[in-house]
């Protein structure tokens, strides 16, 4: 190899290393404050802790101390899941119409799908906590989920109505003349060709749930239904910031999501149609 | 197994006449082919049968049955497709079994048919396979088999070789061919490709802009195509036309003569043109051969526009006056024949097709007379 080259070669190696360790020192802070004892801010650069305990994860789960972590994780894991089910059931279906079947008022019915998109959350807040508050949904994960629902299925059913256009309509063809109905062509052809975009969509409205705060802090009074970025919100005070909590509760909130990515990463993988018609 | 007939088939796209009533029969256990050019309407017509598309008029019947409102599923038909349109998450052995156990049908009787149709194809290995572990031959067989596996009264292929390259192309139209023969099934088959229409096909139904040009056996249409459409559609390479005038000699019964730029061929007795008749003449390439010296009346002389050397057999492009005509000869008679070279032809005149030649004929002018068969329809 020539030295231009290898230099060019070490340039790019040292932007990468830069750009990973930017990305990464944040995170190890995190780490940091979590093992540290005490929940003082520590200004220092460094990103190793002085001294490590565990003590701040021993007080969220309630061991000695105050934190009901498991009851806000159980919450966080009911509503994100619930959500990820209603998204999936109802925008597969809605899916499977728009991208296959012809009827009056489609392309109306997806631009109005999109439109819902445009507002942000925080412009529903006053009118949903009205309306769960006449359903007496309020301080309930069941009104959440639906809350939740409004926004992840359009979404959803957009996502998955992207990916199942681009699955061959020769299959429906062939599946008609074999004798199917649309319900067998969804069910037996589409659906199971769809799952690397059922995968994707599931992990979303799951992401969005688990991570969604404002709407979550509104409707939620009574902290028995805390979910986690409530709770976890709830050990920055107006005079006083729990640092070492705040930090070990933000780790074991995204411990189920990096899971749940892996979980479902094998099915991310595209390319389940790839053989069917020529390629 | 049944007959298949399309009555005034009418189909419209956005205000676009796709096909424009076509009438044609395909009687119990025939293979016909739907040939013609990209974009004649060839595929829509299939789909139609098949029950993909919705007809803008006309009727369909297949077995004595009126079909055009029935879904695809009640018609009875099974189809072959251009991208085979496998099931790519079924086995081979699940996507053959589909169609059947839709239906129903007992275990037993699935596994059976299944067995049976994967022996005919040679399938058997490949059962437990899915198709993506599979080559474009086998894809197309398992296709096939999809369709062979359903006993359904009507076989529809839609181009289902074009994706096959040169070689497997030749092997499997002769599978095809044999295959026709044993289920002795009614067949309508969908390509472009004029080799495999003229080998395949019993009967050959040609298509131009959603119209039927003519129907009939490959050699018929081939011997006696009844407009220059026809006539240049089919062969390889194809037929030459030139622009000729008729010249009478003579009084009534004289000989008659085609005289264009740069040559003037005697017409056999066989044509009755009255004097000063505009006409094509269409010219195939068997029909000429290399002369130096030929009779005045069979010779035409010009330049040579391109020599293209396919092995044992060469194609010849020679001007002539303002047109040109492709002629085949044996290559190694050819020299070293270089474009701009002068050389003569000797024309077969019995082989010649003469055509109305008008403004209005848009390249489908009718066929005036064909020599030597007979066929003196319409004589100007």
């Amino acid at each position: 190899m020539s030295r231009p080259s290898a230099v060019r070669h070490a340039l790019g190696h040292a932007a990468v290393v830069a750009a990973t360790g930017a990305a990464l020192y944040p995170v190890l802070w995190v780490i940091k404050m979590a093992l540290s004892p005490g929940q003082a801010f520590d200004p220092s650069p460094s990103p190793w802790p002085r001294v490590v305990s565990l003590q701040n994860f021993r007080d969220l789960w309630g061991l000695g101390g105050t934190g009901h972590l498991w009851r806000e994780l159980g919450n966080s894991l009911i509503v994100a899941v619930a959500t990820a089910l209603v998204g999936l059931l109802s925008s597969a279906t809605a899916a499977f119409a728009f991208s296959r079947l012809r009827f009056r008022g489609r392309q109306a019915s997806l631009a109005f799908f999109l439109a819902t998109q445009m507002f942000p959350g925080i412009m529903m807040a006053i009118p949903l906590y009205i309306l769960l508050d006449d359903l007496r949904l309020l301080d309930s994960l069941t009104g959440l989920v639906l809350v939740y629902s409004t926004t992840s299925v359009p979404f959803c059913v957009w996502s998955l109505k992207g990916y199942l256009d681009t699955l061959p309509r020769e299959l429906d063809e062939a599946a008609r003349i074999d004798g199917a109905t649309s319900w067998q062509i969804f069910w037996k052809v589409i659906l199971p060709l769809a799952r690397p975009a059922l995968a994707v969509t599931a992990l979303f409205a799951f992401l969005s749930a688990w991570n969604e705060y404002i709407l979550a802090a509104t409707f939620l009074g009574d902290a028995r239904k805390y979910t986690l970025p409530v709770a976890l919100q709830s050990y920055v005070g107006e005079y006083h910031t729990e640092w070492g909590h705040f930090a070990a509760g933000a780790i074991v909130v995204s411990i189920p999501v990096m899971l749940v990515f892996f979980a479902l990463q094998k099915h991310l993988v595209a390319g389940l149609t790839a053989g069917g018609v020529k390629g | 197994m049944a007959e298949v007939e399309l009555k005034g088939i009418r189909k419209e796209l956005g205000g676009n006449a796709i096909l424009r009533g076509i009438d044609l029969a395909v009687a119990d256990g025939e293979l016909l082919v739907l040939v013609g050019p990209s974009g004649c309407g060839k595929t829509t017509l299939l789909r139609l049968v098949a029950g993909l598309e919705e007809l803008s008029g006309g009727e369909i019947w297949i077995g004595g049955r009126r079909v055009d409102a029935l879904p695809p599923a009640e018609r009875d038909v099974a189809m072959v497709f251009q991208s085979y349109a496998l099931y790519p998450h079924m086995t081979v052995r699940e996507n053959m079994a589909f169609g059947l156990t839709l239906k129903k049908l007992p275990r037993v009787e699935i596994d059976r048919r299944v067995e049976e149709t994967a022996a005919l194809l040679e399938l058997g290995a490949l059962l437990d396979r899915r198709p993506r572990q599979l080559s474009g031959g086998q894809r197309q067989r398992v296709a096939m088999g999809r369709a062979i596996v359903r006993r359904p009264q009507v076989f529809l292929f839609d181009e289902p070789l074009s994706n096959l390259d040169a070689a497997l192309r030749h092997q499997v139209r002769l599978e095809l061919g044999k295959l026709h023969r044993q289920l002795g099934s009614t067949m309508i088959y969908v390509t472009h490709d004029q080799v495999e229409a003229m080998t395949l096909a019993d009967r050959m139904a040609l298509l131009r802009a959603g119209e039927l040009m003519q129907a009939g056996p490959p050699l018929e249409l081939y011997e006696q195509p009844r407009n220059r459409f026809v006539g240049g559609f089919l062969g390889a390479p194809p037929m030459s036309f030139l622009a000729a005038t008729a010249r009478v000699d003579g009084a009534g019964g004289g000989r008659c003569r085609a005289e264009g730029r740069g040559f003037s061929l005697e017409l056999p007795g066989s044509f009755e043109l009255h004097d000063g008749r505009e006409i094509w003449l269409g010219v195939r390439p068997e029909d000429l051969a290399l002369a130096p010296v030929a009779p005045e009346g069979r010779l035409l002389r010009g330049s040579v526009d391109a020599v293209e050397i396919l092995g044992w057999e060469a194609h010849v492009e020679l001007r002539v006056g303002d047109g040109t005509v492709t002629a085949r000869a044996e290559a190694a008679r050819l020299g070293a024949l270089r474009p701009g070279a002068p050389l003569s032809l000797e024309v077969r005149t019995e082989g010649l097709r003469i055509f109305e030649r008008s403004a209005e004929g848009g390249g489908a002018e009718p066929a005036l007379a064909a020599a030597g068969k007979g066929a003196r329809a319409h004589v100007g």
